[in-house]
């Protein structure tokens, strides 16, 4: 019987706000992240939120869990090479050039234990972790035989299923030119008065007699730009699953979860109210059994349950922890 | 019991394109090591995994009996690898020495590195062997989730192994069919067909590349 195990949790997640997770952008106009979708009808670029940004978002959380733990949250004691090891796993600096020796690493995932779960750089080779992220996938006609069965019957409660494209919505945003305010202008000084007011009339003079190179040297700042969006209220079928090594391995990739789930923002414009995640339904899965069998879970009563074994272990090892990440070279 | 076996392997999505002919031996070892939490093997490391795996060997105990992953491409989509440094976190957590990040150079540079990743025909992959059927399954729907490169963020997802016993195509089964390989092969392998010859490993860890000796290959290796 291995000590160790793979644990598997799988959610089903509804944007609370509309998600603007951006894939790029073309003019003014950004265009959603997707991926190719077998589906019914041909393939199909069908709206994700990528697995990189789930996992960096389950990376994130679990450092900021580890530094409130230790008490570090707002100490200002991070080293530029702490901060990339904790919030991007560190990286390869040459085998002489300061890095992470491997024993260091093994103490490192000792007071540090999220880090043996997500993985990090040591010496100069790659050390693997141990924690495989699903893309969240739109769950809509197109993507229905890519999610479990429990999560169609989930998104089947809410309505029928629909194609990806009545999940998505283009928006339209304005950033105002203060110039164009007679209040505004009123707050400048004399002279950018006169500055101001002169550039805002040689454009309307250009304007009125067709000059297009003038017009365009005096246009306003004003940018109206679109963006693509996941309307509010869609779906994701999301999973993510680790190979633990014991209780306290598994209390930390609870925390994980937990903390990233308990306030999951993601992609853009989170400044504007996009991009909350809540989860509507969640089964735990023990991966070695052949059989798959689920357990269904409260996603939030687990919050409260897990962190105890994370935290105490953590608190033992404060002292070490802050002298560790003021020396670290990754 | 050693028996001829047929796995298949059903994904969720794509693969990266590198890692679709995962060798099936290479991929037991790994799930063994998995499940036993053994250290990854060093760089420096020489010689042949000592891993012991529920797959046979053949008799000149130079090759596992077992195929590579086959699999026909169905459509290709290209990914990204971002990696951005964490500036936020830096200003509400960096000590007092940190006063300036060169994101354009140096170890916090920012990078957009491209993926290739396929979706195979069936969202399968196969793979042909000889060995104990009920340990091989355990093995993979145990401890194999994800196959290939950037799997940690969901590439090559496995929704389900099949493992059956099959029986075979006689002559050369499983690493040879038609006189052509399923697998890198001693180049004095008998009754070859084939004349594609390439530098290679015959056994895992495969990524040894200075022990690597003349053998054949399948066409499209």
């Amino acid at each position: 019987m291995s000590l160790y195990r793979r644990i598997r949790y799988e959610f089903v997640l509804e944007c609370f706000t509309p998600v603007a997770h951006a894939a790029g952008t073309t003019g003014n106009h950004s265009y959603l992240m997707t991926t190719k979708v077998r589906g019914p009808n041909g393939w199909e670029d069908c709206p994700i939120v990528s697995a990189d940004t789930m996992r960096h978002k389950l990376r994130e959380a679990s450092s900021m869990a580890l530094l409130d733990a230790a008490g570090m949250l707002g100490a200002g004691s991070l080293t530029e090479a702490a901060l990339r090891l904790l919030f991007n796993g560190g990286m390869i600096t040459g085998s002489d050039g300061g890095a992470v020796k491997l024993d260091a690493y093994r103490e490192l995932v000792e007071i540090v234990p999220a880090l043996g779960l997500f993985g990090g750089c040591a010496q100069n080779r790659i050390v693997p972790g141990r924690l495989n992220v699903d893309d969240a996938l739109l769950i809509c006609s197109e993507t229905e035989r890519y999610c479990q069965p429990w999560q169609i019957a989930e998104a089947r409660r809410v309505g029928e299923l629909d194609t990806y494209s009545a999940h998505v919505e283009e928006a339209q945003r304005v950033r105002m030119d203060a110039m164009l305010i007679p209040a505004m202008r009123k707050l400048l000084t004399d002279g950018e008065q006169v500055r101001v007011v002169g550039r805002l009339t040689a454009g309307e003079k250009a304007s009125v007699s067709g000059d297009a190179v003038e017009k365009e040297k005096e246009k306003s700042a004003m940018l109206p730009r679109t963006f693509e969006r996941l309307a509010r209220g869609s779906l994701l079928a999301w999973g993510v699953e680790a190979v633990v090594q014991s209780d306290l391995d598994e209390d930390v990739f609870n925390v994980a979860v937990c903390a990233f789930l308990g306030h999951a923002v993601v992609g853009g414009k989170s400044g504007t109210g996009h991009g909350q995640l809540r989860v509507v339904a969640a089964n735990k899965i023990a991966m070695a059994a052949p059989s798959r069998e689920h357990e269904s879970i409260d996603a939030l009563a687990l919050g409260v349950k897990c962190g105890d074994i994370f935290r105490k272990h953590v608190e033992e090892r404060k002292d070490r922890i802050k002298s560790f990440f003021a020396d670290v070279a990754a | 019991m050693m028996v001829p076996l047929h796995i298949v392997a059903t994904l969720r999505g794509a693969i990266a394109d590198r890692s679709k002919r995962l060798m099936l031996d290479s991929l037991l070892m790994a799930a063994v090591a998995t499940r036993d939490g053994l250290d990854p093997l060093p760089p420096s490391h020489r010689g042949p995994s000592e891993i012991d795996i529920p797959i046979a060997r053949s008799e000149c105990g130079r090759i596992y009996l077992c195929s590579q992953g086959m699999s026909a491409d169905d459509m290709h989509a290209l990914r990204w690898k971002n990696k951005r440094f964490p500036i936020a976190e830096a200003q509400q957590f960096g000590n007092a020495k940190l006063k300036r990040i060169n994101i354009t150079g140096g170890p916090c540079r920012s990078y957009r590195i491209p993926l290739d990743t396929v979706h195979l025909q069936e969202d399968q992959i196969e793979w042909w062997a000889v060995g104990d059927m009920a340990a091989v399954e355990a093995l993979l729907v145990g401890w194999v989730g994800y196959l290939g490169h950037r799997r940690a963020v969901g590439l090559g997802r496995v929704i389900h192994w099949h493992v059956e016993e099959c029986a075979g195509w006689g002559d050369g089964f499983p690493v040879a069919r038609d006189g052509q390989p399923l697998r890198s092969l001693p180049a004095d392998w008998p009754s070859l067909a084939g004349d594609e010859m390439a530098m290679r490993c015959l056994l895992p860890p495969y990524w040894r590349r200075a022990e690597e000796e003349l053998c054949a290959v399948p066409t499209w290796a």
